[in-house]
């Protein structure tokens, strides 16, 4: 199977695990996963500050040069910005003419219908894990967190975690959080009122008797292990999937003690 | 009526679009009449304040980038119209109509995570543009804001939240009272997206601090990690290949009004 993908600007920096336990999920999957050619960066946070052209421009660019049915994404703001643009893009006629007169310069074109874009979560839900776990596992139970951006404005499957990972044997913990707010970008502007947001979504996993969190989104990962305290683990949820098909944990950006 | 901009919000509004100019350089425009005098204006809590206009800002921009092509101040101030321009047209929140809808409930200031940085909850502002558009008080809320969209989600008239805060923040309002520690990122992050058509996570490494040495063409990229591991270098993205014409894509962009 084949599936055209949307790296995001932290798939070469600081999410590098997360990107490495896709492609090393992929191939023992056997998902080919067909990098979007010459993609660009969704904007991010940065484009709230500008004017809305730039930020459903640099969204619409990747959309056109996406020629296919689905659209991969991993990184839940990128998912975000993609598809608010496209749901923008859909519905105001006016904004479509304008990004059209755009995407002109490279000779682009934006299909009103695709790609669907989807989120990396419910791709793998999808997939049928079961038959690809390991022999002999036995998984720890886990919590799941979506954050904010799989939950809202567009919701995303919010049972995907849940599937995949009791999929190949983990027990998920069941908790009320799963979908709150981990302080997003607030460390940027030294707030002390990130420490409460995350250690809130720790104490709750820890709570319920899970034995580490797994989580889809690089920001909420990097803020919970910042500020959520330091004895509880906090892992993509691929990287759990990985073990539990019996990867090296050096192939999904894990340490080897793992 | 907008009582005009800070001297220090002018120049930090410019520091993040990458210009560089001391308050010194800025008073003597002043004083030559390459920019408008500021305002006084007297302070509740004692002391005085110079409120410069809107358009200072822009005049400003138009004078530095015709300094960068090497023109003689002399010159710039022939080139630059004399008055001040029309008044700006109102800033207009695209779905301004179902804000009328909000009956102050303050379910979106108690459900926000992040409320208690906040000077004034959602709702306040909503009811303020209601009544005056132009004068809103000054508060950070557009700022801390982090757009989780748990407001949107639960406000039981629908009201576009997160979009609202979106654009006051866009279009800098309200006025004077801003919230950003780090406008350097902001920078560093528009300038590698322009050079290179991708840029780094920020949206990630806003908790570390970030260096940037050398040129454009060869960018090293220092960040500090909290904890153990210190300072590590990493590659700055790779380019893309339709760099030019998403560079004149992003400036037309830009000037989308």
């Amino acid at each position: 199977m084949k599936i055209l993908y949307y790296p995001g600007c932290s798939s070469e920096h600081l999410a590098r695990d997360l990107y490495l336990s896709i492609e090393t999920l992929a191939s023992s999957l056997g998902v080919e996963l067909e990098v979007l050619s010459d993609w660009n960066c969704c904007g991010a946070r940065e484009i709230e500050e500008a004017p809305e052209g730039v930020g459903l421009f640099l969204a619409a660019r990747n959309l056109a040069l996406a020629q296919g049915e689905e659209l991969l994404v991993a990184c839940s703001l990128c998912f975000h910005n993609l598809k608010r643009a496209q749901d923008l893009l859909r519905k105001e006629a006016g904004f479509r003419a304008r990004i059209a007169e755009l995407l002109k310069e490279e000779g682009l074109e934006l299909s009103l219908k695709t790609p669907q874009i989807l989120p990396l979560t419910e791709f793998l839900a999808r997939l049928d894990l079961s038959k690809f776990r390991s022999a002999g596992f036995r998984g720890l139970p886990v919590a799941v967190y979506y954050g904010c951006f799989l939950s809202r404005p567009c919701p995303t499957d919010l049972e995907a975690l849940e599937k995949a990972l009791s999929a190949v044997g983990y027990p998920v913990v069941p908790t009320t959080l799963k979908s709150h707010c981990c302080g997003g970008h607030l460390p940027r502007t030294d707030s002390p009122v990130i420490k409460n947001l995350c250690q809130r979504l720790i104490f709750e996993a820890h709570q319920k008797g899970a034995t580490g969190l797994a989580v889809a989104c690089p920001v909420c990962k990097l803020n919970l292990e910042i500020y959520g305290g330091p004895s509880f683990p906090v892992r993509y949820f691929t990287q759990y999937l990985g073990l539990a098909l019996g990867l090296s944990p050096s192939w999904l950006g894990l340490p080897e003690e793992e | 009526m907008e009582p005009g901009l800070l001297l220090e919000d002018i120049l930090q509004k410019l520091a993040e679009e990458g210009y560089q100019i001391s308050k010194r350089t800025f008073l003597y425009y002043v004083q030559l009449g390459l920019l408008p005098k500021g305002k006084r204006k007297g302070q509740k809590k004692g002391g005085v304040k110079f409120y410069y206009p809107t358009w200072t800002l822009e005049r400003l921009k138009a004078i530095l980038e015709l300094k960068k092509k090497g023109l003689k101040l002399k010159e710039i101030q022939e080139r630059l119209p004399k008055k001040a321009p029309s008044p700006p047209l109102p800033k207009t929140f695209s779905q301004a109509e179902r804000l009328k809808d909000c009956n102050a409930c303050g379910i979106c200031g108690a459900i926000c995570p992040v409320y208690e940085e906040m000077d004034l909850p959602p709702w306040r502002l909503i009811q303020a543009w209601e009544e005056v558009p132009d004068s809103l008080p000054s508060a950070n809320t557009p700022w801390v804001c982090v757009g989780c969209y748990l407001c949107e989600t639960r406000c039981p008239q629908e009201i576009p939240i997160v979009e609202f805060l979106r654009f006051l923040r866009r279009e800098g309002l309200p006025p004077g009272r801003r919230w950003r520690k780090h406008p350097e990122w902001s920078r560093i992050f528009w300038s590698l997206l322009e050079e290179r058509g991708r840029s780094f996570d920020f949206g990630a490494v806003h908790a570390y601090q970030i260096r940037v040495l050398g040129p454009a063409e060869d960018q090293r990229l220092l960040l500090r990690l909290p904890g153990p591991e210190g300072e590590k270098e990493v590659t700055a993205p790779s380019k893309i290949k339709g760099l030019p014409a998403l560079k004149r894509a992003l400036e037309r962009a830009r000037g989308w009004k």
